[in-house]
């Protein structure tokens, strides 16, 4: 009878692993077991008699078990209705669907019909209070709530935020609320600033790289560019209004089809804005026509930099040397570093990671009160619109995304990166339904990203132990 | 009997709402108020932890209820909560009013002087519950003293999960049959109701550690309860054990300390492990109350599972314990099938909390109700 270890084997440059898809959990092996496994993989025979002593004392252990899970299902599903009930943590209102820009990766500005573009339409304030009460009904079990001011460019209804932050700071008396506000910048004046600071309200700013980098995509209406403008504005801030200056994220939206040093070179140009944090992301080419080129130099470089963020985890490079964009970096791998702790068995009943409960976490209110999933998807894709204040929470769809892998079933229940997976409903949108061959389309990327996550795992550990930082592990 | 309203209520002050009236006889609980953003204004009390209706319904205006009230207690809150809700400027313009204060909240000693002030010129007075008066623990400092009294702890296995509860509800049924008892916890509710607020511990958990040495304060605390013990005669003790008992290094609790500590100063002779809402298996529990025993050497007696759970993702996330409530009705059925190898209940029932007192008494005394 064939078995069939539920496992995936990797080779470092000083040694051999197994990752046991069952135990969450990365094991040093011997090069005999090593490659045993590899040629059990490329068979798919059976443990026999020739089986080298290593792997029979793990599998005594309970590792090299080769159960899958049996039928896919999100431990959370029964539990949504009771969650969304009670434990919403965050809404965001999309204010308008109007902005100032036309920047040139946006979703909005342009598309095949597949998405919304920029309107005239506008958040009515009753929507607004109607989506705050929303929020506290159902986050009676919450101490802390977050309330998103998001747009298109939110500060083209000011007032209505000044109106928004009064009525939820009523409503939701003896909770703390958190206010975050996503802009571009460019409207902002003294009085803007003056109350963002005094409300305590958290800026995300969003600027992609240097003035020549900047201004390739991120533009005004009329074609020209917009770096000046937001330089300008966070320049002031820095200068006089340095406590709200620090609570400013800087949102990097890099096009990797540049030299990655060259992005950089923002921070070389403008030094105080490496006093802030800095998230970097890439450009978002999920459904879109255009699909993102990696030039050389971003690649190459970012490489590099990777290699230094490692070596300051283990204490041989100043982690204040790191380019700024890396300090992120370098904050989540020690937050991940004891991530593949081992477990028991997988269940029968169970499904990949990826999707959180949506709803819970990021509820995005749209300017007419539907629900969607989140920010980040399609608004007008069907299976995203999740409920909206008028008709309550769907919770067939809802349950529907969060078991996103159930229309890839087979797939991912054989699947060895089954708890390191990151794919969720966004990425098995096809015109606003659930798609098996869409989402199996990013499975292979995904694959890889685990296993660069497992290797960067160990290269760390085999790296700790010769650099003498064990403590560090 | 003068009426009070209650404070700024939630999930953590139903166990207080429930077991009130059973040991105080001064004030009845004649409302209780929730701030706005609780989601809780308008609906019934139970609502706070999803458990069945309690019979009174939170209003949202303490203004509004202030009339008809003489007293306002304001039950433990952080001083974070309590900031937010301007609660020490609430609690002296009431005092202000006229109306007493009975009050749980932690205040500075400045805070307090003011309050005391206010209420003397407004001719009425509040009442601290932090306040010890039983001068007990003075006597026996120096030694380590056993105390003979049967001994209950009320322990969680990761978090607190309904101790309070269930030390108020078996205190109860206890008395009922004529035991002498008393129950002891860090809550400082346990002294307005007759109990005792175990400020030794408390004032440890909080950061202070008397004479810098941990074993002071075991001596401190064996000297509180043999006091105890003797002054009232008790005929079983019941401690509530905070934080959790197994360390759970992802969103860090107690790890076990305060447990440890506790089994240092008084040996139990049944202990209630307390349980978050889980879907933990057999093996699991079996597990965990083997490592329970190995770690502070008490068994344990029996399971309660509370309709509170880990809210795991968001825990992670900020390396804090946060938590849910799952509807009670649901766990009323589940407790009695779970498959583990001791007696499990869950307290909030009422038929369960019977069966749970009968096996208990039965436990420790070998008698029947």
């Amino acid at each position: 009878m064939d078995y069939k270890p539920f496992v995936k084997i990797f080779k470092s440059i000083h040694g051999f692993y197994m990752y046991d898809a069952n135990k969450n959990e990365i094991l040093p092996i011997s090069d005999e077991s090593y490659h045993y496994l590899e040629l059990l993989e490329k068979e798919s025979g059976q443990l026999g008699e020739m089986i080298p002593k290593e792997l029979e004392d793990l599998k005594k252990q309970g590792y090299l078990a080769p159960a899958r899970v049996k039928r896919i299902k999100h431990p959370m599903t029964d539990y949504v209705e009771v969650i969304l009930a009670r434990r919403m943590k965050k809404i965001t209102l999309q204010l308008t669907q109007n902005c100032n820009f036309r920047c040139k990766y946006c979703h909005y500005t342009e598309n095949s019909g597949g998405q919304r573009l920029h309107s005239q339409k506008r958040m009515d304030i009753e929507t607004a209070k109607a989506a705050i009460l929303f929020l506290r009904d159902h986050s009676i079990d919450m101490d802390e709530v977050y309330i998103g001011l998001y747009g298109g460019e939110p500060l083209l209804e000011f007032p209505m935020i000044k109106e928004i932050v009064a009525f939820a700071k009523t409503a939701l008396e003896g909770k703390k609320i958190q206010f975050m506000l996503t802009t571009n910048a460019a409207l902002m004046n003294e009085e803007i600033i003056q109350f963002i600071e005094q409300e305590q309200i958290n800026l995300l700013v969003s600027l992609d790289g240097p003035k020549e980098i900047n201004d390739l995509n991120r533009v005004k209406a009329d074609g020209s560019g917009t770096f000046d403008t937001i330089i300008e504005k966070v320049k002031y801030m820095h200068e006089h209004h340095p406590k709200l200056f620090k609570k400013i994220m800087l949102n990097v939206v890099m096009n990797p089809s540049h030299d990655y040093d060259k992005i950089l070179n923002l921070f070389r140009d403008y030094p105080f804005l490496s006093k802030i944090e800095v998230t970097p992301t890439i450009v978002d080419d999920t459904g879109a026509k255009e699909k993102n080129v990696y030039a050389e130099q971003f690649v190459s470089k970012i490489r590099y930099y990777n290699f230094l963020t490692y070596l300051s985890i283990l204490n041989r490079f100043p982690k204040e040397d790191l380019p700024v964009m890396l300090r992120q970096r370098w904050s989540r791998i020690k937050e991940d570093i004891d991530e593949f702790h081992g477990g028991t068995l997988l269940p029968e009943e169970f499904a990949p990671g990826g999707p959180c409960i949506p709803g819970e976490n990021r509820l995005l209110v749209t300017v007419e009160g539907n629900f969607i999933a989140c920010e980040r998807v399609n608004e007008i894709s069907d299976c995203m619109i999740i409920g909206s204040l008028e008709d309550g929470l769907y919770f067939d769809k809802i349950k529907d995304l969060l078991n996103v892998a159930k229309i890839t079933e087979e797939q991912c229940k054989g699947c060895w990166a089954f708890s390191g997976c990151t794919i969720c409903g966004k990425k098995a949108d096809e015109n606003g339904k659930l798609s098996a061959e869409i989402k199996l389309q990013y499975c292979s990327n995904t694959r890889e990203d685990f296993m660069d996550k497992l290797k960067e795992r160990v290269m760390l550990i085999e790296a700790a132990s010769i650099y003498d930082q064990a403590s560090i592990i | 009997m003068k009426k009070a309203v209650l404070y700024p209520f939630s999930a953590d002050h139903t166990a207080l709402l429930k077991y009130w009236d059973r040991y105080v006889s001064d004030y009845e609980i004649f409302k209780v108020v929730s701030p706005l953003g609780s989601g809780l204004c308008g609906q019934d009390a139970g609502m706070a932890d999803n458990r069945e209706n309690m019979g009174i319904r939170v209003s949202e205006s303490l203004n509004e209820v202030l009339p008809d009230v003489d007293a306002l207690i304001v039950p433990y809150v952080s001083r974070e909560m309590g900031e937010r809700l301007c609660l020490v400027d609430q609690m002296k313009k009431i005092a202000q009013m006229g109306k007493e204060i009975i009050c749980c909240f932690p205040l500075t000693k400045r805070e307090r002087k003011e309050l005391n002030k206010i209420c003397s010129e407004n001719n009425t007075s509040a009442t601290y519950a932090y306040d010890d008066h039983s001068d007990i623990w003075k006597q026996v400092l120096f030694k380590m003293s056993e105390i003979t009294a049967p001994v209950i702890f009320v322990g969680g296995i990761f978090a607190e999960a309904n101790n309070f509860e269930i030390a108020l509800s078996l205190a109860d049924k206890f008395k009922k049959d004529g035991y002498k008892v008393s129950a002891v916890g860090i809550r400082p509710e346990y002294n307005l109701l007759g109990f005792h607020y175990l400020w030794p511990l408390a004032e440890f958990v909080d950061g202070q550690v008397y004479d810098k040495k941990i074993s002071t304060l075991i001596k401190l605390l064996n000297g509180y309860l043999y006091g105890l013990s003797i002054k009232e005669n008790l005929d079983l003790l019941i401690v509530d054990v905070p934080g959790g008992l197994i360390d759970t290094p992802k969103y860090p609790n107690e790890s076990g300390v305060y447990a440890y500590l506790l089994s240092q100063v008084i040996k139990p002779d049944y202990t209630i492990l307390t349980s978050l809402y889980s879907q933990a298996g057999e093996a699991d529990f079996k597990v965990l109350f083997e490592e329970i025993e190995k770690r502070f050497g008490f068994e344990a007696g029996c399971l309660h599972m509370s309709n509170k759970y880990l809210a795991v993702q968001e825990s992670e996330y900020i390396h804090s314990m946060k938590f849910g409530y799952m509807p009670i009705a649901q766990l009323y059925n589940e407790t009695p099938n779970f498959d583990i190898d001791i007696p499990k209940y869950c307290f909030i029932d009422e038929n369960q909390l019977k069966k749970a007192y009968q096996d208990i008494l039965y436990m420790l005394t070998g008698e029947k109700s």
